[in-house]
């Protein structure tokens, strides 16, 4: 196994003494996640670890906080969300009544149903999309509350 | 609005992403029916007898199982699929059934943001 280079000061030394410790991996992975530190392995067998550093201790004032990060680049995993958020009127003109996959903030493929979409999807090869359906009639809101039938 | 994007791990362990919306007052995590293909079922109303209470009154759903992954955590938790109208935002509903429990939230209403935690 192989480690990160530029991971720094305690999270650097913790990471390297697991590596290097002869644990199985699944007990390396315990020893991170009992450490604190968050995890991923991907598809391919590789180990993503997440770590957050203190760059500037009272770096802007509690007040201004939220106007700068409202003009920040949402997560990753928030991109898709955002994009279809933001490009709702845009893709209504060109998807309604059609499921779309989403991916790197395009639509990849659609569909008229999800099962012809996931079969589009498998036949391009497409991996871990977005999928949502853009609606040709009206957007309709709802919550539910859940309970077992008795 | 509180809407999350969750990986769901298909049986044939291929991932999609679906957005889903944060609701503390759903049981279970719940999806809109059309979305059965994924969850490798024949159909949407193939699973457990359930029935949920929404906004509209008492719907029948069906109750499954299903692999969720958010933040890198992944949860083996009760799904169930439900006849929803269609929205682009969300899909369905993340609920609390066995993954909450894995989590902690906090929604701060002034920026309007939902705060996660892995080590509640």
């Amino acid at each position: 196994m192989t480690t990160a280079t530029s991971v720094g000061g305690t999270t650097k030394n913790i990471i390297q003494s697991i590596a290097t410790s002869g644990l199985s991996p699944e007990e390396v992975l315990q020893r991170l996640k009992s450490s604190g530190i968050e995890w991923y392995l991907t598809e391919q067998g590789n180990l993503m670890i997440k770590y957050w550093q203190l760059g500037a201790e009272g770096f802007v004032s509690p007040e201004r906080v939220g106007t700068i990060q409202a003009q920040e680049t949402a997560p990753f995993h928030a991109n898709a969300l955002e994009w279809v958020s933001s490009h709702l009127d845009e893709l209504r003109q060109n998807y309604a009544g059609r499921w779309v996959a989403i991916l790197g903030n395009e639509v990849v493929a659609s569909a008229p149903t999800l099962p012809q979409l996931l079969d589009n999807i498998h036949e391009l090869g497409i991996e871990h999309p977005f999928l949502t359906e853009i609606p040709a009639g009206p957007v309709t809101w709802m919550t539910t509350y859940a309970r077992s039938f008795v | 609005m509180p809407v999350v994007t969750v990986t769901l791990v298909q049986p044939n362990g291929n991932r999609v992403s679906l957005p889903l919306m944060f609701d503390t007052g759903a049981s279970v995590t719940t999806l809109r029916a059309d979305l059965y293909p994924l969850l490798g079922v024949p159909s949407w109303d193939s699973g457990t007898p359930l029935h949920t209470t929404t906004a509209s009154g008492v719907e029948p759903c069906y109750g499954y199982r299903a692999t969720l992954e958010l933040c890198g955590k992944s949860v083996d938790c009760p799904v169930n699929l439900l006849q929803m109208p269609a929205n682009p935002l969300y899909v369905g509903l993340f609920g609390r059934a066995e993954i909450f429990e894995s989590f902690g939230f906090g929604f701060w209403e002034s920026n309007r943001e939902l705060y996660l935690t892995l080590t509640p």
